[in-house]
């Protein structure tokens, strides 16, 4: 990746801009031409057609937060994949690397470390599996 | 507690505090980024949505508005990390913060499902004082900080034009810092055991008198008796 | 890019460790297991019942002797390795960790006061009905956290060490579902710890700031070259108030009274015992290591801030563990005013220099070895009927006559808390007193931790007192916990802090040589 791309966020910024933009007009278009004719049925909360019975805040399970807090722990290990497979020619290489490809002795090192890494995490995974965190049973 | 009971005084010395951090910040923003595209005004940006975010963080009634004002912090600060070419940092504090974490308070709000809060009420004037005289020191202590002619930022060289990338991110945590990038496996299976244990659903035995009250108001709540019946069925199995 | 296999030799402790730590998790996952579906937990809505994975009462058992093998083979590997030691540390994993005696000593104090910790932690979980099988696994992951901390020859280490352990900590704290008091005390644990694990990053980033490295030795030189910034102040400073918390010092001890007092006692025991010791180490390291330079200025050297966080936490520690009624909440206020005594000692390292780590490190091993048996036995007095733990003064009454060994092993273990002759206790007093008297500008702070050790022997008494000379209440419905396995923990562990009282020249001999 070259600095100039590393460094570029004109798009990412004409993004952003352009969802702004985007949503500010259709909220004030739907505000500002939309009909309003208010009326009792029409501001009660709306259940699939049925009559609202009981409070709308009712406790939700454990188990919602159970997988949340997991997938976020995946997803944490997930994150350090990005930065490992950027380098994976380098860190495998005792060479120099010369697009993409090693002009030393290819090495499994690379290999090995992310080995050791996610095999760790593989045991998290099955312990989870064993232990039915993940599904609903 | 005390950050909330002490926001109202950090408003009203945010100007102040704004301007000692520009004399900091402005530097950096123009100096450090080797493309040079980024512009004094983007920091002021940045660093506005991330005060106002914070401040309507911790003044929200509505729990749901204040985990949304979050996640404007949270982009906020991915943009100054990207102003200050920290580019992997910014993908991620989007991917794993704004996103994520962010998910995981949703699911929080939700279980523990409190009413919407009242704010916290001023308490004493004692509170309201030690607040403002930590107040003050920290402002002094930080103007002394900026205005001393040795500044922090001085002393930092300026950053490579590869730093902050995947790529260079990658390098360090593959080769120098190797060891703890394999440590944080023990750290991460920590914390998924704790996820599972922690949040085990309490599990009744029926050989002891002290689960019946719990369980009588489980089948009266419910209406229901016969799940709880269940269970204790499958565990006398055994 | 290559990779030196001879650190991985030298890290050997920790890598069995780890491997152990997942051997016993994947045991627990893989043994048989249960489903208990269908069940109502707390307010729930009928619709919400869940199933959960569950091993039968008493399947988990056979980890117990398990673990212990792995921390007995753990503790072998740390002899050889002191053995073939060079006399100069080394340094490992691209300047991560280092290898030295200070850390084999005091990982190996760890790993024994855990051994001898756990073997009471079966009988208590079923007693209490808390059985759950990744205890060990825990327990063996949180000391991997504890070996980086005491190894770490970089910042970023010290952290992650902190962070493994403290994770550790907060999930064995609250891992006694069914008792509120654990789900509070590890609340308020984590809340703290998450909020100091701020206060230590903060710090870190400052001082990276300041110096552009995170290397320990680097730190040093570039603080001794340059002088050190006022950043550089702020950095070190949180950072030493993020160890004062983990450590539970006054005024940072907050959360210690409820979290030893609320967690399962065998995780009382580990995380007075182990976690005191491993941040001590940590602190040491970071202080005496890192900043012998920083330490004797007059109002802004860490010999005065620690001298004055000292005198608090003996002070406050004591005179709040005199009013309490609960045992287990009199050890934790007196293990507040045992980390002040401890302080004194870094204090001392600061002003005396190296002849004073043998005596702390003296100090560190017989306040885990004694806290570790005087948990064993609060663990052994058991609970009631209703599986609440028996630990209020009333319910020891007695004791003497009812379990004749349990009280003449807490006589002891007390009265090496209080430091009498010729328990443990006494030496590592008189050996942290003495090496502190070497500097007499030391003099009052010995003046107030003995006046302090006056004062903590009333309450140490009153429990010998009330297990000989009271007669029971008349609801003696206590069970008390019957395994050999627990008695046989706290027997060993109290005979060592007895043979450390009578023989203290080998341990004081293998502290003084715990060298950097």
């Amino acid at each position: 990746m070259s600095v100039e791309q590393a460094t570029d966020y004109g798009p990412t910024l004409v993004a952003i801009l352009f969802g702004i933009a985007f949503s500010c007009v259709f909220l004030g278009l739907a505000m500002f031409l939309g009909p309003k004719r208010e009326n009792a049925e029409k501001l009660s909360p709306f259940e699939c057609g049925s009559e609202p019975i009981g409070s709308p805040r009712v406790r939700f399970s454990v188990k919602f937060y159970q997988v949340a807090l997991l997938f976020l722990i995946f997803d944490i290990e997930a994150a350090f994949l990005y930065p490992w497979a950027a380098i994976f020619r380098r860190l495998s290489c005792l060479g120099t690397v010369i697009g993409g490809e090693c002009l030393g002795t290819v090495t499994a090192f690379g290999f090995v470390e992310m080995l050791v890494f996610m095999s760790t995490l593989v045991v998290a995974l099955a312990y989870v599996w064993r232990k039915r965190a993940i599904g609903w049973g | 507690m005390i950050a909330v009971a002490t926001s109202d005084f950090a408003s009203l010395d945010l100007g102040s505090l704004l301007m000692q951090a520009a004399q900091v910040q402005a530097v950096p923003a123009s100096s450090l980024t080797p493309a040079g595209w980024t512009p004094a005004w983007a920091f002021w940006i940045l660093s506005a949505l991330v005060v106002v975010g914070a401040i309507s963080t911790i003044s929200q009634r509505s729990l749901i508005s204040a985990v949304m004002s979050l996640v404007a912090t949270f982009f906020g600060l991915a943009g100054l990390y990207a102003t200050l070419s920290a580019h992997f940092l910014a993908a991620i504090q989007v991917l794993v913060y704004a996103g994520a974490i962010m998910v995981l308070f949703v699911f929080v709000i939700m279980v523990l499902n409190r009413d919407e809060v009242e704010r916290v009420s001023d308490r004493g004037l004692l509170d309201k004082a030690i607040g403002a005289g930590a107040l003050v020191y920290l402002a002094v202590r930080l103007g002394e900080v900026i205005a001393s002619p040795v500044g922090p930022v001085s002393r930092m060289s300026k950053p490579a034009p590869e730093f902050g990338t995947v790529a260079k991110i990658g390098e360090y945590f593959f080769t120098e810092f190797l060891f703890p990038f394999e440590a944080i496996s023990i750290l991460l299976i920590i914390a998924v055991i704790g996820a599972v244990v922690v949040a085990r659903t309490v599990v009744s035995r029926p050989t002891t008198s002290y689960e019946v009250p719990n369980a009588a108001s489980g089948s009266a709540e419910g209406g229901d008796d016969h799940a709880g019946g269940d269970a204790h069925g499958a565990h006398g199995g055994h | 890019m290559t990779f030196d296999t001879s650190d991985l030799v030298a890290s050997l402790p920790l890598l069995f460790l780890t491997v152990a730590g997942i051997v016993l998790l994947l045991l627990d996952a893989f043994s048989r297991v249960v489903l208990v579906g269908r069940e109502h937990h707390l307010k729930l809505p009928a619709e919400t019942s869940e199933a959960v994975a569950v091993p039968p009462p008493g399947s988990r058992n056979y980890l117990m002797p398990v673990t212990l093998l792995f921390l007995l083979g753990a503790l072998a590997i740390i002899v050889w390795q002191v053995g073939t030691l060079p006399e100069t540390s080394v340094t490992i994993y691209r300047g991560m960790l280092v290898v030295d005696r200070f850390g084999l000593f005091v990982i190996g104090v760890c790993v024994a006061a855990a051994a001898l910790g756990i073997v009471s932690a079966p009988a208590y979980m079923r007693a209490h009905k808390m059985e759950f099988g990744e205890f060990y696994a825990l327990v063996v992951f949180a000391l991997c956290g504890m070996i980086i901390l005491v190894q770490a020859a970089d910042l970023v280490s010290v952290f992650l060490g902190i962070e493994t352990m403290s994770l550790g900590a907060y999930v064995l704290t609250g891992s006694w579902r069914r008792s509120a008091r654990s789900s509070e005390a590890a609340m308020k644990y984590f809340l703290v710890g998450a909020f100091v694990s701020g206060l230590l990053v903060y710090g870190i980033a400052l001082i990276y700031g300041v110096t552009e490295t995170t290397s320990l030795i680097d730190i040093k030189r570039i603080a001794m070259s340059r002088g050190a910034a006022p950043l550089f102040y702020i950095g070190w400073m949180l950072l030493l108030v993020g160890f004062a918390f983990k450590l539970g010092v006054v005024p940072f001890h907050m959360w210690a009274p409820d979290t030893y007092d609320g967690a399962p006692t065998p995780v009382s025991g580990f995380m007075m015992s182990c976690i005191k010791a491993a941040g001590f180490a940590g602190l040491i390291r970071l202080l005496q290591g890192t900043l012998p330079m920083l330490a004797r200025d007059p109002f802004t050297g860490w010999t005065f801030v620690l001298s004055w966080l000292a005198v608090l936490s003996m002070s406050l520690g004591n005179l709040a563990a005199i009013k309490q009624d609960n045992i287990k909440r009199m050890l934790a206020y007196s293990s507040i005013s045992h980390a002040g005594y401890l302080m004194v000692g870094v204090v001392a390292l600061g002003t005396v220099g190296d002849a004073a780590r043998g005596p702390l490190l003296f100090y560190l091993a017989s306040y885990a070895l004694t806290v570790v048996a005087s948990m064993g036995v609060v663990s052994w007095v058991g609970c009631d009927e209703r599986g609440e733990e028996r630990v209020r003064l009333s319910d020891w009454a007695g004791l003497g006559k009812r379990e004749p060994m349990a009280a003449l092993l807490m006589t002891i273990a007390l009265l090496s808390l209080g430091g009498f002759p010729p328990t443990a206790g006494f030496f590592g007093k008189f050996y942290l007193f003495q090496a502190a008297l070497g500097e007499s500008k030391l003099l009052w702070l010995i003046l107030v931790a003995i006046a302090n050790s006056l004062v903590s022997v009333y309450y140490y008494l009153r429990v010998i007192t009330a297990m000989y000379f009271r007669e029971p209440a008349p609801n003696p419905a206590t069970l008390p916990i019957q395994s050999t396995a627990m008695k046989v923990g706290v027997l060993v562990s109290t005979l060592l802090v007895l043979a450390m009282g009578m023989f203290p020249g080998w341990l004081s001999a293998l502290c003084a040589a715990a060298k950097f």
